[in-house]
């Protein structure tokens, strides 16, 4: 169980303090994916820097995120370590780019699993082997003697994501995991931790700009814009009566890309700056469905269905 | 590989023969001659012209000083009668070594450790302290760190001697001398590597995968930020190697360093040329070593190269 509670991250400098991501709640049972999904600015990896813990030494950080009971953000360096090696899992956004590369693939993984398993030497190499076969490599010998250059995209995810799942963890945090990747590739490598999580039954939660990713492969979708989570709920209910405007704007765009006629749909106008302050919603500028109160003051979130959303509307 | 070090070894040669044949003629073209700081009569100066070959045609003078070059014999020295190039160097050029060598493993030992520490804290007060040191190596002139160590650990503590070699603690203020500007730049170099390499997203997944932050610096970040460093120092183990003039005369060391700048005032056309070619030839050989070295650390240089 993943609980992610009243989570803001505020960076203060001498001209003042801007609240990057605010209030975000959400919490996620073992075996289920929660997928979140925004544009670029929207705070989504700061969402997920903070719960893996990368951002725990700003002074701005606040709330909690609870991993299996233990708290992330309270973590000491080296609790921090532990909770990475045993509960936390990470697969990473650039897979070719995450390993290093003046190491062996090989090296690597065994180090990792040396780390988080406290195996030994050989014993680690064996379990990088059926690791790496049961993600789909024919010949794993054969690919931990090479360099990461000489792997394809997909090949280095799947490493990332044996890395990620030696240490059967409770919650694993796959961030934009196939934006890099061709659609072929992306389908796989999909599939390849879909296949992991229902073996071992980690929490995931995918961070995308994907939309079609983010719906097909997730049980809850948390929406964020402006640094706040503006809708949360499940996945097919989103999909079919999206509650926020920016949801159903964004579902919209996501169903109705291309193919009709009269061309792609698109949400006018830009997000706003974080350095702009401003009292309403952050969506105000850009909503079609705005009222007076938009423009003054913050919705709180409120229970709709079986999710929340954060909207005067409701 | 051996296509590789063969190619390099002829465009090496190349280069040589253009240093020879540059050196050759400027220092031809240089006002003077060597017997002009000795009154001799006009009889005896032809004598010695016409015994050293200077009263051909340059070009002829040229030609006969490559197929010398090519027996390796440098010729004889025109300021120290009887004495042959090779000889002059083959006395001086160990003691320019020794302390050249150690110089550059202190510089690269010091530099790296220091870059390193200050690349991981950077901005904090290690940094700072590292930054402000390296640049007070970079601004001290070495004639003046050369004079400020002798004063201080020579005639005030005298914990080491003024100069001269004679024994291998001798070396200690030397080389001490020699290795402070490149430790400095050294220092530079890896820490602004360092922060990069540090920010790039395999060091970022490596920590979130859980491994020890000193173990994903020595082992993921230092290689990936040692190349700069790598290729700086072949030319560096050049200079340091065939020594330095002014550290030289400070300690009084009869290294190669203070034969170089002396034979040119005196016009001393051969062990000009000589020493220059030696220079070079030291110069190429550390290149190139170097460039194996980097070349063997970077596995996507090694496989390209298919070897």
């Amino acid at each position: 169980m993943t609980k992610v509670d009243g989570l803001s991250i505020s960076i203060k400098n001498k001209k003042g303090t801007w609240s990057l991501v605010r209030d975000v709640s959400f919490s996620l049972e073992r075996g289920r994916t929660l997928a979140i999904v925004g544009e670029s600015g929207s705070g989504k990896s700061l969402i997920t820097s903070a719960i893996l813990g990368m951002l725990n030494h700003l002074e701005g950080l606040e709330g909690s995120v609870e991993v299996c009971g233990r708290d992330v953000l309270k973590a000491s360096s080296r609790e921090l370590r532990t909770l990475r090696r045993n509960l936390i899992g990470y697969i990473p956004q650039n897979p070719r780019e995450s390993l290093t590369p003046t190491l062996k693939v090989g090296s690597q993984l065994v180090e990792v699993i040396a780390a988080k398993t406290d195996r030994k030497g050989r014993e680690c190499r064996l379990v990088a082997e059926s690791l790496l076969s049961s993600l789909g490599f024919s010949g794993p010998e054969r690919i931990l003697s090479m360099y990461p250059h000489q792997l394809s995209g997909g090949m280095c995810q799947r490493v990332a994501i044996a890395m990620a799942v030696v240490s059967r963890p409770a919650l694993v945090v796959a961030d934009e995991p196939t934006s890099s990747l061709d659609p072929l590739t992306k389908h796989k490598i999909m599939e390849v931790i879909k296949g992991i999580q229902a073996e071992q039954g980690f929490g995931l939660i995918l961070v995308t700009h994907d939309l079609d990713l983010a719906f097909s492969s997730s049980d809850q979708v948390a929406v964020v814009y402006g640094g706040r989570l503006v809708e949360t709920g499940a996945a097919e209910e989103l999909l079919l009566r999206p509650g926020h405007p920016y949801t159903s704007d964004l579902v919209r765009c996501f169903t109705r890309s291309g193919a009709e006629k009269g061309g792609s749909y698109y949400i006018p106008g830009e997000p706003l700056s974080i350095y702009t302050s401003f009292p309403g919603c952050r969506y105000f500028n850009r909503c079609r469905q705005r009222l007076e109160i938009c423009e003054t003051k913050e919705p709180a979130c409120v229970r709709r269905d079986r999710g929340r959303v954060a909207c005067w509307l409701y | 590989m051996l296509v590789y070090i063969l190619k390099r070894a002829g465009f090496n040669l190349g280069v040589m023969l253009v240093v020879v044949t540059l050196t050759f003629f400027l220092m031809h073209l240089l006002p003077g001659d060597p017997f002009m700081s000795q009154r001799l009569n006009p009889e005896i100066k032809a004598n010695l012209y016409a015994k050293h070959g200077l009263d051909q045609p340059v070009a002829r003078q040229y030609l006969d000083y490559l197929s010398a070059l090519a027996r390796f014999d440098l010729g004889e020295s025109l300021k120290y009668p009887g004495r042959t190039v090779n000889e002059i160097i083959a006395e001086s050029f160990p003691v320019s070594a020794a302390v050249g060598i150690l110089a550059l493993v202190l510089a690269l030992v010091l530099g790296v450790t220091l870059g390193v520490l200050a690349g991981v804290w950077q901005s904090r007060w290690p940094d700072r302290l590292i930054l402000a040191f390296s640049t007070l190596g970079l601004s001290i002139p070495n004639f003046a760190l050369g004079a400020g160590l002798v004063y201080l650990f020579a005639l005030k503590l005298k914990i080491f001697p003024v100069a001269m070699l004679e024994k291998p603690i001798d070396l200690v203020l030397p080389v001490l001398t020699l290795a402070a500007w490149p430790a400095a730049v050294i220092t530079r170099l890896i820490r602004t590597e360092m922060i990069e390499v540090l920010k790039r997203d395999y060091i970022i997944a490596a920590m979130v995968r859980g491994l020890d932050p000193a173990r994903v610096i020595l082992r993921h970040a230092l290689p990936n930020a040692l190349p700069a460093v790598i290729h700086y120092s072949g030319p560096l183990a050049a200079t340091l190697l065939t020594g330095s003039f002014i550290v030289e005369k400070i300690f009084a060391l009869p290294g190669l360093g203070q034969y170089y700048i002396t034979s040119i005032g005196n016009r001393d056309y051969n062990l000009v040329a000589g020493i220059t070619i030696f220079y070079t030839f030291v110069l190429l050989v550390a290149t190139f070593l170097t460039d194996l070295l980097a070349f063997s650390m970077n596995p996507q240089l090694r496989y390209r190269n298919g070897s």
